[in-house]
């Protein structure tokens, strides 16, 4: 199931809110929302369902025994760290290993081409975080089953995110406040994501689409409407389902972290990993750039720790050469800025804002890219390459009916747009109010109508 | 310490208020009745879903049931014009294909042909004349809204030329052929002030089908008649506004023409056994829940056998789309029998219209944004 859905909005949200108002205690809540969280999952994948709950009593047996056999904690780490990783590898990158053995041996090796399993990226990082911290003794095994099940598939960020570690949530499992209070805030952020998703992301991503500025020959207006357009796309996607992720969780009472800090606003690469897909940035820091050693090593050690880190964030994105390339491509960039820009004396702002836009719009023209044919239409395209005009009637046509959105795309990335939510929030809840209810009917009008709803990180 | 009690105290409202609207939502959905059929959007909507073992498992389940909640959502056609208002207000002025023109009307920019389909479809047309002698072959080849307007379309928006179409096309046509240019009759209508095409609908009026039958009926000894106009809906909303979205303001009205030669009479059969309907108009089309311009013929199908009584030998045999429809009575008196072929629909072989029978005259008759996109009709006629 998704969020942005009429489906969902009116009939699961309601009915699991209901419910879990109403029953008493902390353990009654507790198992109305993971059954409802089993269903939502199942919802979108009633086979796969199944492997998420091996998937859960795995990694909760592997906390159990290493709490009982502590002299084996180390192998026990390992095994669980395996097991993890080799399900998420035979389901989303067998097919790709496959495909390059091929290429680079010549056989014909037949990939079985599994469907990828909703979330699985997602969830499996959740259950590392749990096993490798649970190692590093920074919490309690955690020994209620159904608890720890509730931990991983809690349905407000079990399908996109934010990447909650366990660390984050384990005392909230046990205790939080559920109250009509943060029912409000909860619904108030929710309504927020929700237009993000249904009201921008969607139309500008429309205006990707209609651009096919990577499918063929396009002038090179065309490709840049469509690139701002998947950009913006992209970030309202992403960023509004967050919202609808801490929305949501809010108002069962649990404070999830942030994800997104206005990524459109740094001033270089360095700042935009800091404010882009918070939680996975700060997985990756934990959990692989650390053990390898960060930054506390010589520079070349380095600099192969960020492309490491680097590598592995861009596959973890799509198993495909284009998200291991982007990856690399943002490593070889954060490289560049910690040995060369960042020992300038003087570094306009502006300038490091409009390169870092530049870098980053660019690097999304290799993610959107299913292929290298498709790399050299989109790049070709760009920079008027490929045999394109600079604008045609295509590109005027497009810009008239797609400037205004983009406009609103480019406003609404601004820090000031973030801090007047926070403002409203906290000071003119009346006018919060008044702006939620207004949001919500005109994303009721889209999501009745609209059959164009897709959500990118959707497959990771 | 006040302002944060006022402000727990509106969250809590706010809260509560937001899950009532949400269950109220899902109760009204659940309490209103399903509709099958939706008149603005002219299609199917979804039903309530299938529940058994096999649909779970493979998801069919859950995709009907979030079809169904979405297509069965109350007072949908409010939700759809507040979305393309929205949409409007941010610059949208196409939609699936479709134009918002600043004259207040809907249409479809021309994208262009493709040469060797036009040649294609020549080719078959020469060879399907030549082989089976007709006496006249006419060609009627019509443009659409979007030609005649092209100073209203949005800027930029795909504005090919199907006047270029019509004269690839004419010249590639054999001298068998009579090809009709109707373009300057129906550019005369407009500059009179005339509405020649519908502001919702792809078709031309029965105003400009009647226009150009006129201007024809010289060249081709087509008995004009004389005819009573019928107003029949003045709440016309056609195939672009429920493609589209788009409403417009001033809705259309749709004609029809009765020939006043009482001693007239048709008898039209469907198919080889189908139906047999007496006259050309289907008066159900009009009811509620149903498409307005099927009142011409019932709409559109494979092939109507036209018997009249009218005082003359010669037979018609026509090829065509949509657009015959409002232009076939007015030959009603010109001919004893019309035989009237639908490309797309008909399944049979070309010859089998033969059987048994001959034509004196051939007629095809298409809008040139259906003719260049069509493969169906140099299929047809090209086999043996």
């Amino acid at each position: 199931m998704v969020f942005s859905s009429t489906t969902f909005v009116f009939f699961f949200l309601p009915a699991c809110l209901i419910l879990y108002l109403l029953l008493p205690g902390n353990k009654a809540k507790n198992i109305v929302l993971l059954l409802f969280s089993l269903v939502f999952y199942a919802w979108g994948e009633p086979v796969y369902v199944i492997l998420m709950v091996l998937s859960i009593l795995m990694n909760y047996f592997v906390g159990i025994f290493m709490e009982r056999i502590p002299e084996w904690r180390k192998f026990i780490l390992i095994t669980g760290i395996v097991l993890n990783l080799a399900v998420l590898g035979f389901f989303k990158y067998y097919g790709m290993v496959i495909d390059l053995l091929n290429g680079i041996t010549g056989l014909q090796l037949k990939a079985h081409g599994l469907p990828l399993p909703i979330g699985i990226s997602f969830y499996t990082f959740q259950a590392l975080s749990y096993v490798i911290d649970l190692y590093r003794k920074k919490f309690n095994v955690q020994n209620n089953l159904f608890r720890f099940a509730l931990y991983i598939t809690m349905f407000p960020q079990l399908i996109a995110g934010p990447i909650v570690r366990y660390e984050e949530v384990e005392k909230q499992l046990e205790q939080r406040t559920v109250s009509f209070e943060n029912l409000g805030k909860g619904m108030g952020r929710f309504i927020f994501g929700l237009a993000k998703k249904v009201l921008l992301a969607n139309l500008l991503g429309a205006l990707f689409e209609r651009s096919g500025f990577q499918l063929g020959t396009t002038s090179v207006l065309t490709a840049w409407i469509g690139l701002l357009g998947f950009g913006f796309q992209i970030f309202f996607d992403f960023s509004g389902y967050s919202d609808m992720a801490i929305g949501l969780g809010k108002m069962f009472g649990f404070d999830f972290p942030e994800n997104f800090n206005v990524p459109y606003a740094s001033g270089s690469v360095t700042e935009f990993w800091r404010r882009w897909h918070m939680t996975l940035g700060t997985w990756f820091r934990e959990y692989v750039y650390i053990p390898l050693g960060g930054n506390r090593v010589k520079a070349w050690r380095h600099a192969l720790n960020i492309l490491i880190v680097w590598g592995l964030t861009g596959l973890w994105h799509g198993a495909a050469v284009n998200f291991l390339l982007w990856g690399l491509y943002y490593g070889l960039l954060l490289l560049f800025e910690k040995y060369v820009i960042f020992r300038l004396k003087h570094w306009p702002k502006v300038l490091g804002h409009f390169l870092t836009l530049l870098a980053v719009f660019l690097g999304w023209g290799l993610f959107l890219s299913n292929s290298f044919g498709e790399v050299a239409s989109v790049f070709g395209n760009l920079f008027g390459l490929s045999g394109g005009a600079l604008y045609d009637r295509e590109g005027l046509n497009l810009l008239l009916s797609g400037g205004i959105l983009l406009l609103f795309g480019a406003a609404f990335s601004l820090p000031v747009m973030k801090k007047a939510r926070i403002w409203m929030e906290e000071k003119e809840l009346l006018l919060l109010v008044f702006v939620s209810i207004a949001l919500l009917f005109l994303s009721i009008a889209f999501l009745v109508t609209e059959n164009y709803n897709p959500f990118l990180y959707f497959r990771f | 310490m006040k302002k944060a009690k006022t402000g727990t105290k509106i969250y809590i409202v706010y809260g509560v208020l937001c899950l009532a609207v949400l269950m109220f939502g899902g109760v009204l959905h659940l309490l209103s009745p399903d509709r099958t059929y939706s008149p603005t959007e002219k299609r199917n909507l979804a039903s309530a879903p299938e529940l058994n073992f096999n649909t779970l498992t493979d998801g069919t389940f859950m995709s009907h049931t979030e079809n169904y909640v979405a297509d069965q959502f109350p007072f949908r056609e409010f939700w759809m014009s507040l979305r393309m208002n929205a949409l409007y207000t941010v610059g949208t002025r196409e939609s699936k294909g479709v134009t918002y023109n600043s004259d207040g009307t809907l249409s479809e920019p021309y994208q262009g042909y493709d040469e060797e389909l036009l040649q294609e479809t020549a080719a078959a047309l020469n060879g399907f004349v030549s082989a089976h002698g007709f006496e006249q072959a006419y060609a009627l080849i019509v443009p659409t809204a979007s030609e005649l307007s092209k100073e209203a379309l949005p800027p930029y928006a795909a504005n090919e030329s199907e006047r270029a179409y019509f004269e690839s096309l004419s010249e590639a046509l054999s001298g068998d052929f009579r090809v009709f240019d109707v373009f300057p009759t129906l550019e005369e209508m407009k500059a009179e002030g005339k509405q020649v095409y519908y502001r919702t609908d792809h078709h031309w009026t029965t105003d400009a089908a009647y226009r150009v039958f006129r201007s024809l009926s010289e060249e081709t000894g087509w008995i004009p008649g004389e005819y009573t106009e019928m107003t029949v809906t003045d709440r016309f909303s056609g195939s672009l506004a429920s493609k589209s979205g788009f409403t417009v303001p001033r809705a259309d009205g749709l004609k029809i023409y009765r020939n006043r030669n009482e001693s007239l009479y048709s008898l039209l059969s469907y198919g080889n056994d189908g139906e047999i309907r007496g006259g050309f108009y289907d008066f159900d089309a009009l009811g509620a829940d149903n498409d307005p311009y099927t009142v011409f013929f019932g709409g559109n199908f494979p092939l109507i056998t036209v018997r009249t009584t009218a005082d003359t030998d010669r037979t018609l045999l026509v090829f065509k789309d949509s657009y015959a429809n409002c232009f076939l009575p007015f030959l009603e008196e010109s001919y004893k029998e019309i035989v009237i072929v639908d490309p797309r629909y008909y399944a049979d072989r070309a010859a089998d219209l033969f059987l048994q029978k001959n034509y004196t005259d051939f007629l095809c008759l298409y809008n040139v944004q259906t003719l260049s996109s069509d493969t169906n009709l140099k299929m047809i006629l090209a086999e043996e």
